[in-house]
């Protein structure tokens, strides 16, 4: 009940007008129904009067306008409802998406590390284009109009008969009390096999898709997913037959329960007729309404059932838009002070974090101060809390205990609007949108601006060719079959221009050559960082020789930093940067040494 | 004529689809179909023969008709009785059907996934029609598809029964409620092209939306979007394409709403000259009270019959054409692959060679590979060095033969490669793919997938030599913990770094006579970078291994080095007789020496 009250409230808030015209409208078209027994009443009446006996063509004709009379508000009213239900369906579905949207944009990047949230998430995207939550409020006015035509129709039957009014409600309980209890279970039974059906569309992924084709050829998979793929969904099926078996069974024998009490009631108004006790118009009229009743009863608790069970896959989305309890920035006191971005210093005072739900500490009580155009490389081994630092850096992780400072403002006092920042991510995005808006949304005001994004995609070193000079074009087949398919590396340069849009400010790069090859990577490192001199910047890389350069080296080693300082401080030191620094330059080092390169290290 | 027997066609794949699925829920289709449409007629005929048993009764008395009206109203009863059943043996039906059809779609794809070849999806269009095949298999549009074909039989059916018993009533009305129809069914014939047409249109919209807003919610984008603030810009796009959808969905209502209601006018209109003429025969006397009955109740219904009959038919064309694109999908590959008799795959392999190999991807203008050669004598090792895009993959594709050359061969002991077994050949290799797999397995399954026989001491080995060790200490079950929590809540996601040490793991399992390697350090820390080249000279020492890298430190061991620019094959040697050479190999290497020299004398001497 909490969930349908919800629901409707949402629904008022979003468009209250639309959602009263809703309600007549259903109602209306409702209640017609009954009207229709009385017209046929009326003619079989008059014919049974009349008959051989030929009629007045007045009395035909006004019999007959009553027919179109009739008719014609039907189809006029169902014509209204049925546009009245598109339209609200439309910007029903369209305010949620909205509010879907700005909520989600406000919340932590944090929770998104969370698999439950996720998930979560997820399944509010799936509710909102499920469109349960009109279905709730329509059905609910259905279920009320049909049981007060209900009420009425029961008004004119036990006019003719008492016991009949009472057999033809009598025999429905059965199936109304099945049908309510079906909604929950079907729901339930559902609900608990999502985990089973995931598995198998993730063996079935396995199977089909193109990306493990070449390890399934490898390893040679396919027969022991086959395998899997049958036998899970054999066991799938088994429950699912089973489950509707049983209540295809007992809807059957419902149906049957209810056909015999309504015929029975049908029976006795024919037989009543035909002995002479009441009029055929009557009999007529008795039947056209028992039938009406019966439909109706069976729309009330299929639309009961329906309720029933839409009523719980609206509960994520009404939770969503309902909580406050997502971690959202709390709009409250902000710096209204215009922080100056042009230079960025950051100071970072005891940082410790930790992924939501993981007890070990990524950062343990660091400390780091970046100077205003300071160029600081992070460096360390796979998994020491390196980008974990970076996304801190950003603003998207919120520490579980310590300081952020931009330009000496807590961060936490710093409107959420306000940008500082940009970045190169290790897994960046390639949008399938235009070429033109995969760099801009670096720097989105200037969009329109195509010797500015010209000008990042030339910085990043990505070949006008790869896109035929032609901004415009989409990336990717996905949304245009011209669209063009970037490699690694290209990609890799596009997320790069991208970063670069953005003039001023902190500059984040994170593993920007991972998939680029040796001229691009140096291209990249001493031509490009050289270009945004003067810039804050922070670079994570694993291939020491680019950041040698750097004004300052931090290790990172279990989310603390163990040492720090210049490459040539670092190396005369002999800690574990000069370990990992020769490790990578042994190679280099030993072919220096043993005279074979010599001619080209002369060259140098 | 060809509409017609295309339709035949479609309308006789569907069915056989759906009968290899499951005979008993297809019969039980039909009939569930047969009940909800077919049933009205008969029902109307037995309310007419009770109304006219009480007429004659109310005349002759009731007990000479008692047997008859009995066996009407039994009559009346099945068919009421069947009505009400329709429901939950439909829902029972279709539930079942569903999952029956989604599973045998599936089969026929993976059926196909089986026999095709790579560069089958290389072509724009193959790869869109195996998409909408995937695509199918996971809606409820089989289902309504299904239910369409047998509607359209059941409506026929239907309408057959209805029309002989008006015709018995009267023949002029009839014919004119028939004729009334016609612009109906011509126009709304028209009509369904153009909603079609929208559909198409619209579910590219639709998809942008979608995708859209999935921006928002996935996790590598909702990132970007915090950093660059994009939010403003991606919901405003967002917005003004869900208008546009919706401005478009309007004006197609709208224009139906309009030429609908028209023509329901025009039907009421002939309908009410009918129950005109009708009403005014039967008080006249020359139409028994029951027919009117049967006519009031039956007359709306055939004449909406009719007008639907125009989209039904239309509905069930584009229904046939529903299972196309699994069907095309299977054709193309059918016509893809040519029966040999085939040589079995060598227990050794002596040599790997690339004779005069050129090659260009489908549809592509430049040669990907243009006349590369080259000879790999076991147990040398190669690594492939070059730019990006300079083709070094290709390679490793053309050599397992997931693409041909267009010109040239890749030879293995000295015989074609595709003279061999392909169910066989790959047993040939050990490959570590650039971008591989994470499989939602325990990490011990994540490794010994690739050879079911390793026993626990190999996978110890295994495990300590590709330096698993660290990452199986620290997940909570051990090397038995699930790595993806799509579905065990307890499963772990690991680090780019550390799959990328499991995927090496997996290709040294294998144990096979070639091992590739493409850029298997893209994601390695230092030390994890040179305890994979100790492990792959380990592997190579006594089999054949070609690695893919940028990191020319790897190179200075190897055996052969080769070069390769725009395509070409430019060099090829050792590494001292390349930096001799100084050609494009000694560049590359300098380039990237020259930070570690810099430095060489200052800080390690």
């Amino acid at each position: 009940m909490k969930n349908i009250r919800y629901s409707i409230k949402l629904l008022f808030k979003i468009s209250p007008l639309l959602m009263l015209l809703l309600g007549l409208f259903t109602a209306l078209s409702l209640g017609l129904s009954p009207l229709f027994s009385l017209i046929d009443k009326l003619i079989f009446d008059i014919i049974q009067q009349s008959y051989g006996d030929g009629l007045e063509w007045k009395k035909v004709l006004y019999i007959v306008l009553l027919y179109f009379c009739y008719n014609f508000f039907v189809f006029a009213l169902f014509r209204i409802k049925d546009i009245t239900v598109t339209y609200a369906q439309t910007i029903v579905s369209t305010s949620l998406q909205k509010r879907t949207i700005s909520r989600i944009g406000k919340i932590d990047y944090d929770r998104f590390e969370e698999n439950e949230f996720y998930n979560y998430i997820t399944t509010v995207q799936r509710e909102i284009t499920g469109g349960n939550l009109l279905g709730i409020y329509i059905n609910s006015i259905t279920l009320i109009s049909v049981i007060a035509t209900t009420a009425f129709l029961s008004y004119l039957l036990f006019r003719l008969s008492a016991w009949a009014v009472l057999l033809s409600i009598l025999c429905c309980v059965p199936g109304f009390l099945h049908q309510a209890s079906f909604g929950r279970k079907n729901w339930e039974f559902n609900t608990s096999k999502i985990p089973l059906q995931r598995k198998i569309g993730y063996y079935f992924s396995l199977l089909s898709s193109i990306g493990a084709y070449r390890e399934n050829r490898i390893y040679d998979t396919t027969p022991v997913y086959k395998e899997k793929y049958s036998g899970l969904f054999g066991e799938y099926y088994k429950e699912l037959k089973s489950f509707n078996a049983k209540n295809c069974w007992k809807g059957v024998m419902m149906a049957i329960f209810h056909a015999v009490g309504t015929v029975s009631v049908i029976t006795y108004a024919y037989y009543q007729a035909a002995q002479g006790n009441i009029s055929l118009g009557d009999a007529v009229l008795f039947v056209g309404v028992c039938q009406s009743i019966y439909n109706n009863v069976q729309n009330a608790v299929y639309t009961f059932g329906s309720i029933n069970e839409a009523r719980h896959s609206v509960n994520n989305i009404l939770h969503f838009l309902s909580t406050s309890d997502l971690n959202e920035k709390k709009m409250g006191a902000k710096n209204t002070k215009k922080i100056d971005d042009e230079g960025v210093e950051i100071e970072l005072t005891d940082i410790t974090y930790s992924y939501p739900g993981v007890d070990k500490n990524v950062l343990n009580g660091l400390n780091l101060r970046i100077k205003n155009g300071e160029k600081l490389a992070i460096v360390g081994e796979n998994g020491s809390g390196k980008t974990t630092l970076a996304k801190i850096i950003l603003g998207l992780y919120h520490p579980q205990k310590g300081t952020i400072k931009i330009n000496g403002y807590d961060v936490k006092t710093v409107s959420n609007d306000f940008r500082y920042a940009s970045a190169c991510f290790q897994d960046y995005c390639t949008y399938s949108l235009s070429v033109r808006e995969n760099v801009a949304f670096g720097n989105i005001i200037n969009i329109r601006d195509d010797e500015d994004i010209l000008n990042a995609i030339d910085m990043s070193r990505l070949e006008r060719t790869s896109f035929d000079n032609d901004i415009d074009r989409q990336v990717t087949k996905v949304f245009d079959t011209n669209g063009v398919v970037l490699s690694g590396g290209q990609s890799q340069k596009l997320s790069l221009a991208r970063a670069f849009m953005y003039k001023h400010g902190l500059m984040v790069l994170d593993e920007p050559s991972a998939s680029l090859d040796v001229v691009t990577e140096n291209e990249i490192f001493d031509t490009t960082l050289n270009l945004i001199q003067g810039r804050t910047s922070v670079v994570i890389t694993h291939r020491l020789a680019n950041v040698i350069h750097c004004d300052r080296i931090v290790y990172l080693d279990s989310g603390k930093i163990c040492e720090e300082g210049t490459h040539n401080e670092l190396m005369m030191k002999k800690g574990k940067y000069a370990e990992l620094f020769s490790i990578q330059a042994e190679k280099y080092i030993l072919d220096g040494n043993n005279g074979n390169g010599s001619v080209n290290i002369a060259q140098i | 004529m060809k509409k017609l027997s295309g339709f035949f066609a479609g309308i006789g794949e569907m069915m056989k689809i759906l009968w290899q699925s499951s005979k008993s829920l297809t019969l039980l289709m039909i009939f569930n179909n047969l009940i909800r449409n077919a049933i009205w007629p008969l029902r109307a005929l037995a309310v007419k023969n009770i109304v006219d048993i009480i007429v004659l009764s109310s005349e002759n008395g009731f007990s000479a008709y008692q047997k008859s009206f009995w066996i009407y109203i039994i009559l009346f009863f099945l068919c009421f009785l069947l009505n009400r059943i329709w429901w939950p043996l439909n829902s029972y039906t279709q539930t079942l059907m569903l999952a029956q059809i989604s599973n045998k779609t599936k089969q026929r794809i993976t059926a196909v996934m089986e026999k095709v070849h790579l560069s089958f999806f290389d072509y724009a269009e193959n790869y869109d029609t195996y998409k909408r095949a995937l695509d199918q298999t996971n809606d409820r549009q089989p289902i309504n598809t299904v239910n369409n074909v047998i509607g359209f039989i059941s409506l026929v059916i239907s309408f057959v029964t209805a029309f002989s018993v008006m015709i018995s009533i009267s023949i002029p009305v009839t014919i004119l409620l028939m004729i009334s129809s016609i612009p109906a069914v011509i126009w709304e014939g028209r009509f369904n092209k153009k909603v079609y047409a929208f559909d198409k249109e619209a579910t590219r919209e639709k998809r942008l939306l979608e995708y859209l807003f999935s921006l928002f919610v996935d996790k590598a984008s909702s990132k970007e979007i915090r950093t660059f603030k994009t939010d403003c810009y991606l919901s405003e796009k967002h917005e003004s394409t869900l208008k546009e959808y919706n401005r478009k969905y309007f004006r197609l209502i709208n224009s139906k709403i309009r030429v609908d209601s028209f023509f329901w006018l025009i039907l009421q209109c002939t309908l009410m000259i009918g129950y005109f003429l009708i009403i005014s025969n039967t008080g006249a006397g020359k139409i028994a009270i029951g027919s009117l009955s049967f006519f009031l109740a039956v007359a709306g219904d055939l004449q909406l019959a009719i007008k639907n009959f125009g989209s039904s038919f239309n509905n069930v064309i584009q229904s046939g054409k529903y299972f196309d694109n699994l069907l095309q999908f299977e054709k193309q590959v059918a016509d893809d692959t040519d029966s040999v008799d085939y040589l079995n795959i060598p227990d050794t392999v002596e040599t790997i060679e690339f004779r005069n190999v050129s090659f260009s991807y489908p549809n592509a203008e430049n040669e990907t590979l243009k006349d590369v050669s080259f000879t790999l004598r076991c147990p040398q090792s190669a690594v492939l060095v070059g730019e990006n895009g300079a083709g070094k993959t290709t390679i490793m594709k053309l050599l397992l033969g997931f693409y041909k050359p267009t010109s040239g061969a890749v030879l293995i002991n000295g015989v074609n490669i595709q003279k061999y077994r392909p169910e066989d050949y790959f047993r040939l290799f050990s490959v570590c793919f650039q971008d591989y797999m994470k499989y939602g397995f325990s990490l011990k399954e994540n490794v010994v997938m690739s050879n079911v026989k390793i026993d626990e001491q190999k996978f110890n080995e295994i495990v300590n030599e590709t330096g698993l060790k660290d990452i199986i200490e620290d997940l909570p079950d051990k090397e038995l913990t699930c790595l993806s929590r799509e579905y065990d809540e307890n499963g772990v996601e690991l680090s780019g770094g550390q799959y990328n040490r499991i995927a090496i793991a997996r290709a040294t399992a294998k144990n096979a006579p070639i091992i590739l390697f493409d850029e298997p350090n893209a994601a390695l820390d230092a030390k994890a970078e040179r305890n994979l080249f100790r492990l792959y000279a380990q592997l190579t020492k006594d089999k054949l291994g070609i690695m893919i890298t940028h990191r020319l430190s790897t190179a200075v061991n190897s055996d052969l080095i080769l070069v390769l620019k725009d395509g070409k094959l430019i060099e090829c040697g050792n590494h001292s007789e390349l930096l001799i050479n100084n050609g494009e190999y000694a560049a590359l290497f300098n380039m990237q020496a020259k930070h570690y020299m810099s430095n060489e004398g200052a800080d390690l001497k």
